[in-house]
């Protein structure tokens, strides 16, 4: 039996993280509605979470490429 | 797939709603724990034992929060009802409740074959349940059946008028004749600063999907030190087992959201009054509309508003749509949680808006009257 290599637990780690990430964009959905009119800081906000959602998703691809 | 977008679609009015609208963190929580008795995976036994997630701090903390001596978790409110009614009174036996109780309050009366009093409320447009009431009707089971009630109930906000009740000064009227306390805090713990012990309750119930921002099924019950041995009794056979709590209640991720949101209810319920303070400012901006009037205790004391509309429902006899004209205008701008074709009256709360949204809902019934007023 091959042992687990607790590394790869970064694919899920990516995965909760984009999970989660996508509650906090529901946040600013749900204060903004019914015209998601973002202020300032809540813009900021999302261009963060898009930054962060796309670093997680580029770990989670990876596991594509592994043959 | 089933699927929900109404808070990210929509202003979502229904009140029965309003307080337990989550957050990220809360959902977060949520997800993590969202598998079937995933709160158990370091089973102490039962569920208030559980230390990772820490269950056991949470009752403690929770007594702390609430002001009471024993807190067990319930599946919701009307469960904690039904317990204390179940371990309280025997088939026959007497309970005064109010006539704005909840009607599952009603309900677990009968589930355990109690005769009921109802205090009567005010007249209209008020509909306020007072204290002299509630001993005037005290007095009358005295006098009719020779005792006083075995148990009294009180709802603190109701349902139907949002109206604030003086829990404090019913439960000074109920010591006096010595008769154990109920307070129903559905609609109130978790969005107002409820203190059994300050408010002289012997039994507290909550509702965390009503009030706390979480998800449910979950409720608490607070216990008084005086009942606490027959609330806590054990299983003779399973000792760790509460046998009123059938040993474990909720085992599900409501239990750990509540957990992940204690901390952040002190500053939840010192935001209290700006909520009501918004629930004026709509109140007022509608009743400038004319023709429209709140239903319950003025000025507002909590979130739920209830108002009547009665020249709505005279548009609604000449529309094309019917009384549905209004739900479907308010839905068009984005707004929901009115009951379909209802337009004589209706109840809202404003409860977790902003106050862009709140400005922009009294713009969006402003403009909904003036373009039917013109066309009627």
């Amino acid at each position: 039996m091959p042992k687990i290599d607790k590394d790869k637990r970064k694919y899920v780690d990516a995965t909760f993280m984009v999970i989660e990430s996508m509650e906090e964009l529901r946040d600013v959905w749900r204060k903004t509605a019914p015209f998601y009119e973002l202020e300032e800081k809540e813009r900021i906000e999302v261009e963060k979470t898009i930054k962060k959602v796309r670093k997680a998703l580029d770990i989670i691809e990876e596991v594509v490429n592994v043959k | 797939m089933l699927n929900r977008y109404r808070e990210e679609y929509f202003i979502n009015l229904n009140p029965i709603q309003a307080g337990g609208k989550t957050n990220s963190l809360i959902r977060k929580v949520a997800t993590n724990f969202v598998d079937g008795y995933s709160i158990c995976d370091y089973c102490a036994g039962a569920l208030h034992r559980i230390e990772k997630p820490p269950v056991c701090k949470l009752i403690i903390d929770l007594a702390k929060f609430l002001g009471t001596d024993e807190v067990v978790l319930t599946h919701g409110a009307r469960e904690g009802k039904f317990m204390v009614m179940n371990l309280l009174l025997d088939p026959g036996d007497v309970i005064i409740i109010d006539s704005n109780r909840h009607y599952s309050t009603y309900v677990a009366t009968e589930g355990v074959k109690a005769r009921v009093y109802e205090v009567p409320c005010t007249s209209y447009p008020y509909f306020e349940i007072t204290p002299d009431a509630y001993e005037e009707t005290i007095k009358e089971i005295i006098k009719k059946e020779g005792t006083s009630p075995k148990l009294a109930l009180l709802t603190h906000v109701d349902g139907d008028y949002g109206n604030l009740t003086n829990a404090l000064e019913i439960s000074s009227i109920c010591k006096k004749y010595e008769i154990p306390f109920l307070l129903n805090a559905a609609y109130t713990a978790g969005r107002m600063k409820v203190n059994a012990k300050e408010l002289g309750v012997d039994f507290l119930v909550c509702s965390c999907h009503k009030s706390f921002g979480i998800p449910g099924p979950l409720g608490i019950l607070g216990i008084s030190e005086k009942y606490k041995d027959i609330f806590l009794k054990k299983s003779e056979k399973y000792p760790k087992k509460d046998i009123s709590l059938l040993g474990c209640t909720s085992r599900s991720a409501s239990t750990a959201t509540l957990i992940e949101t204690l901390p952040h209810l002190e500053n939840r319920v010192e935001n209290y009054e700006e909520e009501v303070e918004k629930a004026r400012f709509f109140v007022e901006r509608m009743e400038s509309l004319g023709e429209i009037k709140q239903i319950g205790v003025k000025p507002k004391k909590h979130d739920l508003i209830r108002l009547e509309t009665p020249f709505l429902y005279e548009m609604g006899l000449k529309h094309r749509k019917k009384g549905y004209f209004l739900y479907e205008e308010l839905q068009d701008r984005g707004i929901t949680g009115l009951t379909p074709g209802q337009t004589k009256w209706f109840k809202i709360s404003t409860y977790g808006l902003t106050w862009k949204q709140v400005k922009y809902l009294v713009g969006a019934f402003e403009e909904i009257v003036h373009q039917e007023t013109n066309n009627f």
